[in-house]
């Protein structure tokens, strides 16, 4: 054995360091969305006790009309098992948003599972954020889905599907057209009358139809929309922001600045809102960087994220024609 | 788990541990913001190692999640928050079908310098046997897992000074700390680093003996 002086066990452990390199670290959004899973799952798990609760004390008054069933020579329908959860949801717009199963119809509330099967509705003004399969789903006004184990039956409405950049899960929104599948990051579905509408705005989405497969990908600067109705399939291009993408944030479950730096809450409000940040120069990029946002853990929209990060690091913040999000110092 | 921190702050952290996790079952959202970003990053390295591709580690990361919710009412504050999620963990990345990792003694137990043996075992020249390729990346992979294992302000003291090249004044601002406090924790770091070190080289050289 050896005795190691002090500078060489330090010049070692800079060594070691250096040579093991950074840790990797999840991206904001992917740990605002772990985060958002879990409020969801531990909301889920209350409700799921308050129900497992009824059910005893429901499954005690059944036992005793059992008995009493017994007794005068009946004997009940076994009951139908409850459906699996499949979803969670994440935010609920407007009050309402229905979840009807089994003949039954309840209300949703944020934390509320949602099972396999589910026929989910959003009335006029209303909206529903859900986490499902990895992603986060949202549901425009005046939509229905049905909730399936791989798949939503988009019946009527709009959806918009979100997974952070780097997924790569199956998930499928099935149409009287088609069923659209997602390679990519954003895009949304919608099912008006006889058309059906798919576009994307970040990454690819196969559309697999009766008489075969279309893919489409969206660049940095424009997104791309597929529409069948009576005159066929067509392609167009289409801003990656406003026009059909107008409903998408205001459903969106929000962000927590608190803690954040600027720099992330830009880049999430970017993303969201369907346009690309660009620093005007390395100064404003390392300010943004440099500057955490304190106050409030309420979730705010994007629209407010850029306002309050423009007061807060004294940047400013502008929407160009161009899709850019730019950002400078004054 | 090798015990990297001496019983009384073990003590500590498990009681904190347990606040938190009682905190967060009565819905302070503070405290889920606190637990997700103090644990789900060490949650996600650790399945990282395991899986390779980061949709992967995203999934188990998932899975874990939907595991630690529904079980935290039964978290009783014997075992530090960290080892709960990562036998959680373990167990997802098995149903999930990740290869084990395979636990061999990456370097001698008997090593009186654990930190030069470490550097002198990731600095070997870059040769073209995919085998040793292999080793120094599995090396730094378990380096990185040891940092994990320390208290975050530990592990990031140490990124700062050694990774980055702060000085302990910058680090002091960096950690909103006098440079004095910042000396003071980079050796307490060290020490704790360390003490980790050793202690899981002695427990993979326990089960490598063992084994064979």
């Amino acid at each position: 054995m050896t005795t190691q002086q002090p500078n060489d066990d330090e010049a070692a452990l800079a060594e070691v360091l250096r040579a093991a390199g950074r840790r990797p670290k999840p991206d904001e959004a992917q740990l605002e969305r772990w985060q958002q899973q879990f409020a969801a799952e531990l909301g889920a798990g209350q409700a799921r006790q308050r129900r497992q609760l009824t059910s005893r004390l429901l499954a005690a008054g059944a036992a005793a009309a059992i008995l009493a069933a017994v007794v005068v020579g009946l004997w009940p329908e076994p009951a139908m098992r409850a459906p699996a959860d499949v979803a969670q949801v994440l935010r609920v717009v407007g009050g309402n948003v229905t979840d009807g199963a089994d003949g039954g119809r309840r209300t949703l509330r944020a934390g509320d599972p949602v099972g396999a099967g589910d026929r989910l509705t959003t009335g006029i003004g209303s909206g529903l954020a859900l986490a499902y399969r990895g992603a986060e789903v949202r549901l425009d006004a005046d939509t229905s889905v049905r909730v399936e184990l791989d798949a939503l039956q988009l019946e009527a409405g709009r959806v918009y599907v979100d997974t952070a950049p780097g997924e790569a899960r199956s998930l499928r929104v099935a149409t009287p057209a088609g069923d659209f599948r997602h390679a990519g990051t954003q895009f949304l579905v919608a099912v008006e009358g006889d058309r059906v509408m798919g576009a994307v705005r970040e990454g690819t989405i196969h559309f697999r139809h009766a008489d075969g497969d279309v893919a489409l990908t969206a660049d940095a600067t424009m997104a791309l929309q597929l529409t069948v109705d009576a005159d066929g399939l067509r392609e167009a291009a289409l801003p990656r922001q406003g026009g059909p993408w107008s409903w998408v944030t205001k459903t969106a479950p929000g962000m927590s600045l608190a803690g954040r730096s600027a720099d992330d809450a830009l880049r999430w409000a970017a993303r969201e809102l369907g346009l690309t940040l660009v620093y005007a120069d390395d100064g404003s990029a390392r300010l943004a960087e440099a500057v955490r946002m304190a106050g409030s853990r309420a979730p705010v929209s994007p629209e407010e994220a850029l306002q309050v990060v423009a007061q807060a690091a004294g940047l400013e913040v502008s929407a160009q024609p161009d899709g850019r999000l730019r950002v400078a110092t004054p | 788990m090798p015990e990297p921190v001496s019983t009384d702050s073990q003590a500590l952290e498990l009681a904190r541990d347990r606040a938190l996790a009682r905190r967060m079952q009565r819905g302070d959202t503070g405290a889920l913001a606190e637990f997700c970003s103090a644990y789900l990053p060490r949650v996600y390295r650790f399945a990282l190692h395991r899986v390779d591709q980061p949709a992967d580690a995203d999934d188990v990361v998932q899975a874990v999640i939907t595991s630690a919710a529904r079980h935290i009412g039964t978290y009783r504050g014997e075992a530090t928050l960290l080892a709960w999620l990562l036998a959680i963990c373990r167990r997802e990345l098995f149903r999930y079908g990740a290869a084990e990792v395979r636990r061999r003694a990456l370097i001698s137990s008997d090593q009186d310098d654990v930190f030069g043996a470490l550097a002198a075992r990731l600095a070997a020249p870059a040769d073209d046997e995919p085998d040793a390729v292999a080793q120094r990346l599995e090396l730094a992979a378990w380096v990185r897992e040891r940092l994990d294992e320390l208290p975050e302000h530990h592990a990031r003291a140490l990124e700062l000074k050694y990774g980055e090249g702060l000085s302990s004044r910058e680090i002091g601002s960096r950690l909103a700390m006098s440079d004095a406090a910042a000396q003071s924790l980079l050796a307490r770091a060290r020490r704790n680093f360390k003490e980790v070190c050793d202690a899981r080289a002695r427990d993979e050289a326990d089960v490598t003996n063992g084994a064979g």
